[in-house]
């Protein structure tokens, strides 16, 4: 990733010459990667594309977003988005660039050394404290599958993107630590909250509830994750076979 | 309670069944009753009751609940009831309308209004109740009729066109009745609106006057337009106002010009969105305005429901009237004259570096919209919205629900074409930063903070505070509360399970006293176990 801006410039550089690419480095690049190959966003380098099958639900998912996920609604209009619509297209012929690891490799780790498969369900087997990562490769790029690896805090997942009449719970992914009267420690994800009452999906794997009278102390751990990060953990020719691993698990959801 | 307010119960019975024009001014002679939409004309959603009380609020229970089954799939109930001697008189989504028993929550009658699925409303299909005179109530409906109903059959008497929707109007405000006059404003500023006022005759539903809140060409005002801008100027009138009887004035909010975001193609101040304006009743001339924001580019609505106290100002007393605006700031105006007296912010912002001394802000150009999408506070929904502030004459302190909820700001061209969309941009939210809510007591005086009660989203429930030392409120997430008037600390609460959208009312039947809300699609009606 420490090359990342540098290969940015220069490929920014290059999609800006093309008819709609100035559109989608502006608006998609950060997200859907270079090459369309994905990141925090879902590959878009691929033949088809599960919610956009034809250029109208293209266009209504680029203008309107998608409600409930990290896709914002993107203003562009006119020649500008029919520009965009093209290229997005166009992105389907590009070939993704193979994960450097080896899939198999990666995915005795996951099992194993990495000890991933206690918080992580793939295909029915494996932990639910973290997200289900049966379809993460369809969903998520390489390398921002790396980086939740090695830095998992810097890829929380972006909400409150969308501007929302109300603000539903859960919405944005928040750890709470806190500590009741009667003494005990309780570190974990915020479910739900009013302004009594606050609900918790603990570490320990339980469900809390809590009045607010009960609790000492309230803290919101802002930018946290539960996970730790990876690096120094595995080496770096283990992490490449993790996301290999990761990338091969393509069955669309 | 006072002998004379349990008086005032007991004689409930023997009211005439005529709502005078008289009963509506002295509403404190019977404070069981909630005859306008802000109970009095000062709009000060106060209520004289004090059954309920600081020191037996935790008994207070559900007495009833009320199902509205014709509510949209995304209910916004967001009705005050008019409550008059035992029977409530609400309305329903999307422009339907009950009679209530106000001891069992029972329907007497129900009036339904087929709307026509063309009909645009820019934030949900709701009503927010109606008013009454004599023997009628007064509608407001979404396709854009005044429509009177008989108060005991729920049957129309006449129904007068206001405002044509596929010109982008449509009507969602509680009427306000006065002695000889309905007044009643139009939504629709997102749908290029030339926007107004209008009074109608409560019997025969024959207009009496027109205030246009956008000024046509040679008319005063006008110059702070340009070209054909004024035409789809904006500027709606769709939350209730107040009304001074001894000055004979209304005093109404307006809303934004049009279009929200784009300022380029209405150069100019833009007069009279964004503003309070106080009109002869009699003749609907403006007799001032105040405007909080001029040329807004942030869709800050001034409809707010301003608060009319009397107190005394820097040595002398003086009328005033109150105002905590959604664009982040307080005001204090002499509602005689409009002279600006006091202003400061009371919730985040970061578009103004303050205000001159004659109220002007004095804006920063980086938060105007843009591509780029400069993070301005307060957010397009406001430091608050629509929903009424309320004041305590007993604490003398004005309670407000604040929202905290940064907003991308985006401009963008837009042609426009009648009765569609014409907002010129529009918001996002600020990534990873969770919007709040409060609800703040301030001092009207001097707009200082004296006390906060800590929401965990940015609330769209109003408040009413009591003569029982209690100020009620409701949150997003379904929490109904109540908190010590004088020092903000919650009292009570019960989780209702729905999306509170409304204001508190309170009324007494049977010599008790209940306090309600609307949630999700139900009416709860609360009362001393």
């Amino acid at each position: 990733m420490r090359c990342a801006p540098l290969l940015l410039l220069l490929s920014a550089a290059a999609i800006h010459a093309q008819s709609g690419g100035k559109a989608y480095s502006t608006y998609c690049v950060d997200c859907h990667g270079i090459q369309g190959e994905g990141g925090r966003g879902p590959s878009l380098a691929r033949p088809r594309l599960p919610r956009a099958a034809t250029d109208a639900e293209l266009e209504q998912i680029i203008r309107m977003g998608i409600p409930n996920t990290s896709m914002p609604p993107t203003r562009v209009y006119g020649q500008e988005l029919r520009e965009l619509l093209r290229y997005v297209r166009s992105l389907a012929k590009t070939q993704p660039v193979a994960a450097a690891g080896e899939p198999r490799r990666g995915e005795a780790i996951f099992r194993g050394k990495g000890n991933c498969a206690s918080c992580h369900m793939v295909r029915g087997e494996g932990g639910r404290m973290g997200p289900d990562l049966t379809h993460i490769g369809a969903v998520r790029g390489p390398a921002h599958l790396r980086q939740s690896i090695v830095e998992p805090a810097a890829e929380l997942p972006n909400h409150f993107a969308q501007y929302r009449l109300v603000i539903p719970f859960p919405d944005n992914f928040l750890m709470l630590e806190l500590r009741t009267r009667d003494g005990n420690l309780v570190r974990g994800s915020r479910l739900n909250e009013d302004p009594f009452t606050v609900q918790v999906r603990g570490l320990d794997d339980r469900l809390h509830s809590f009045d607010k009278s009960e609790i000492a102390e309230l803290r919101r751990l802002d930018g946290e994750s539960p996970m730790t990060g990876y690096r120094g953990v595995l080496s770096e020719e283990q992490i490449d076979d993790v996301v290999a691993y990761l990338s091969s698990l393509r069955d669309a959801p | 309670m006072t002998g004379i307010r349990w008086a005032a119960l007991l004689l409930a019975g023997a009211c005439p069944a005529q709502v005078s024009y008289e009963r509506i001014l002295n509403a404190d002679g019977e404070p069981h009753n909630w005859l306008t939409y802000s109970r009095t004309y000062n709009g000060q959603r106060f209520s004289p009751l004090a059954q309920i009380h600081r020191d037996n609020v935790t008994k207070l229970r559900p007495a009833w609940i009320y199902q509205s089954w014709n509510a949209e799939s995304r209910p916004r109930f967001e009705t005050t009831p008019i409550a008059l001697d035992g029977v409530l008189y609400i309305t329903e989504q999307p422009s339907d309308a009950a009679a209530l028993d106000a001891r069992t929550g029972r329907p007497f009658w129900k009036y339904t209004r087929e709307i026509p699925s063309e009909v645009r409303a820019c934030c949900g299909r709701v009503n927010r109740g109606m008013a009454i005179l004599g023997d009628t109530l007064y509608l407001g409906s979404l396709d854009g009729y005044l429509v009177a109903l008989d108060r005991a059959t729920g049957r129309v008497r006449w129904q007068t066109l206001v405002a044509d929707y596929k010109e982008g109007y449509s009507i969602t405000v509680a009427p306000l009745a006065l002695k000889d006059k309905v007044i009643v404003g139009v939504a629709g500023g997102e749908f290029g609106i030339r926007g107004f006022l209008d009074a109608y005759d409560p019997k025969t539903g024959n207009r009496a006057w027109r205030f246009w809140t956008v000024p046509g060409p040679g008319e005063e005002g006008s110059a702070s337009w340009s070209g054909d801008a004024w035409k789809q100027g904006g500027a709606a009138t769709w939350t209730t106002g107040a009304y001074d009887p001894d000055l004979n004035l209304v005093y109404w909010g307006t809303g934004n010009p049009g279009p929200d975001y784009d300022g380029e193609v209405r150069p100019g101040d833009n007069l009279f969105s964004c503003a309070l304006v106080a009109l002869d009743a009699g003749t609907g001339r403006r007799r001032w305005h105040f405007q909080f924001t001029p040329h807004d580019v942030h869709d800050w609505d001034a409809n707010h429901t301003p608060v009319l106290v009397d107190a005394e100002w820097q040595g002398r007393p003086r009328k005033l009237a109150l105002v905590a605006n959604r664009n982040g700031f307080y005001y204090v105006l002499d509602r005689v004259t409009g002279e600006f007296l006091l202003g400061r912010p009371y919730a985040r912002q970061n578009w103004a570096e303050g205000l001159d001394p004659k109220g002007r802000p004095i804006v920063r150009p980086e938060a105007t919209p843009s591509r780029d999408g400069p993070v301005v506070y307060p957010g397009f929904h406001g430091a608050t919205n629509w929903f009424s502030s309320s004041y305590s004459p007993a604490a003398k302190l004005l309670y407000v629900a604040v929202r905290e909820e940064g907003t991308r700001f985006f401009r963008e061209s837009v042609e426009f074409r009648r009765g569609a969309l014409y907002t010129g941009g529009g918001p996002a939210g600020v990534p990873n930063v969770e919007p709040r809510g409060w609800i703040y007591a301030l001092d009207p005086l001097t707009g200082e903070k004296r006390w906060e009660f800590s929401l965990p989203s940015p609330p769209w429930a109003g408040v009413m505070a009591t003569a029982g030392g209690l100020v009620f409120g409701g949150s997003n997430e379904g929490t109904f509360y109540a908190l010590d008037a004088a020092s903000g600390k919650p009292l009570w609460h019960f989780q209702t399970g729905g999306w509170i959208n409304a204001n508190p009312v309170s009324w007494a039947a049977g010599g008790k006293q209940y306090v309600a809300i609307p949630s999700g699609r139900a009416l709860i009606a609360f009362a001393l176990e």
